[in-house]
């Protein structure tokens, strides 16, 4: 494998993109890529392309056929769609940099997009369960609210201050919400409307669960060795190498996962990542973690590794991992305040961690040289872990 | 189809649950229900198994840990009861 990096960044806001179709959405995520990188659309050899719930809530499949008609790509280019449920953006990521890094195309486009906010709720959480075993799980009418409120109970089994361990990871998020000009619904929000909000899933509240978003991100990723002339040029963007992008699976359905409190998924991926890139969680700088709720940033920063086991609820409060914090967890607002338009997640927080590396966040991480981001599908049946590094780092 | 091998009256320990207050669309009409995980005693010869059902009543909320048993199936799943003393 050689190696690739990172050379331009797209994205949409997240939020309510009524007016606009799921394909037109991600090519204007694509064509700011494109335009980041410097790379014109016949030079790119691939596409893979993140999304979960276009065929359910939007009738539309080929999508990636879609995307690269409206980009121009050439024939020749691979347009794939890829689902691995709210994962689906990272699996695109370690797909295109596959092609790239084994020299099957010099130039690939990894995006994803979603748009939820036109069907209801119920009608939305139907959709997601399709992400759920549908013979043991499903017919109970379990929600994924639902499953992570039945990991929240046993997690406050074993933490008495459960409560404002769950607040702080909500209250931080939003507030880094605030300054994300991409995110949907940052706000100085108080402990007590966290805690009033009404039950969603007991015990978690509408404050402890991500919104239902519309919106598309997009990276253009390119084989070092093509680059190198570029670089040269005046103006052009530091390329950000992808030091690890690895993907894991974990239980498929609910009554297989023996520890409501981790994933087997997220732990596996970590320890992959941490190998093949050679660093270790004191190298991580920052991350952008799956934070569908708030109870999840808890559990994902454990098996990650980049906080103690049993800590993060008591990190958080503390502020530990706020972006002036000795681990910066979701320092673009995370999925509860950025939002989650569930097929673009995992190229979202790429694009959010090539802005802090670039140093050009809004929100910005003193010194930072490596982050680490993190996408779950499911109940973490599947999960990517990607690092990326500055190349001085 | 229930679960054949799941006998009335089995029994087990309540590992978590949740009422279900946002239902998915298929779900929506149905009055509140609590979804629950169940850690079933072994039966002899097998080892413990974990099952997914529903849980009634819930109000008040049971204890993690409560002795629960099988009252019935509700088409597929299978419904937990506190367990008779």
């Amino acid at each position: 494998m050689r190696p690739v990096s990172i050379v331009g960044i797209g994205s949409t806001r997240f939020g309510r993109h009524k007016e606009t179709p799921l394909d037109a959405l991600a090519a204007a995520a694509c064509r700011e890529a494109l335009a980041d990188a410097g790379i014109a659309a016949p030079e790119i050899g691939a596409l893979y392309l993140g999304n979960f719930i276009g065929g359910v809530l939007s009738g539309q499949e080929v999508l990636a056929g879609l995307v690269g008609h409206q980009l121009g790509l050439p024939l020749s280019a691979p347009c794939s769609k890829v689902e691995g449920a709210c994962a689906s953006g990272g699996i695109a990521f370690r797909q295109a940099w596959m092609s790239v890094a084994a020299g099957l195309c010099d130039f690939a486009i990894a995006a994803g997009v979603e748009k939820m906010s036109h069907a209801g709720t119920a009608r939305v959480t139907e959709a997601l369960n399709c992400a759920m075993d549908q013979q043991r799980d499903g017919p109970t009418g379990l929600s994924f609210p639902g499953y992570f409120g039945m990991a929240a109970r046993v997690y406050g089994e074993a933490h008495a201050e459960w409560r404002s361990h769950l607040t702080a990871v909500t209250r931080k998020n939003k507030a880094n919400g605030l300054k994300n000009p991409l995110a949907q619904m940052g706000e100085d929000v108080s402990a007590e409307t966290v805690e009033h909000s009404p039950l969603v899933a007991d015990p978690l509240r509408l404050y402890d669960c991500c919104p239902i978003s519309d919106g598309a991100a997009a990276v253009v990723i390119a084989a070092d060795e093509a680059v190198k002339e570029r670089l040269s040029r005046a103006g052009a963007k530091a390329p950000i190498r992808i030091a690890a992008t690895v993907q894991t699976r974990g239980a498929p359905d609910v009554a297989s996962i023996r520890n409501l409190l981790s994933f087997e998924a997220t732990v596996e991926a970590a320890r992959q990542a941490y190998r093949v890139s050679g660093l270790s969680p004191s190298d991580i700088d920052f991350v952008e973690l799956h934070d569908c709720f708030s109870l999840t940033e808890i559990l994902d920063a454990e098996d990650l590794g980049v906080v103690p086991r049993g800590m993060a609820g008591a990190w958080t409060r503390e502020g530990r991992t706020r972006p002036d914090g000795d681990m910066p967890i979701n320092v673009s607002g995370g999925l509860l305040a950025k939002g989650h338009p569930v097929g673009a997640t995992g190229v979202g927080q790429l694009y959010e961690a090539v802005r802090q590396l670039r140093g050009e966040h809004a929100n910005p991480v003193k010194d930072a040289a490596i982050g680490m981001t993190h996408n779950l599908g499911g109940a973490g049946v599947v999960c990517t872990v990607s690092i990326l590094k500055r190349a001085d780092a | 189809m229930p679960d054949p091998s799941l006998r009335p009256g089995a029994r087990g320990t309540l590992v978590s649950f949740t009422v279900i207050r946002k239902a998915p669309a298929a779900f929506a009409d149905e009055p509140l229900y609590a979804v629950a995980i169940v850690d079933l005693a072994p039966e002899p010869g097998e080892g413990a198994r974990r099952v997914i059902g529903r849980i009634e009543p819930f109000d008040p909320p049971p204890r993690l840990g409560a002795a629960v048993q099988l009252a019935r199936h509700a088409r597929s799943t299978p419904v937990f009861a506190p367990a008779a003393p």
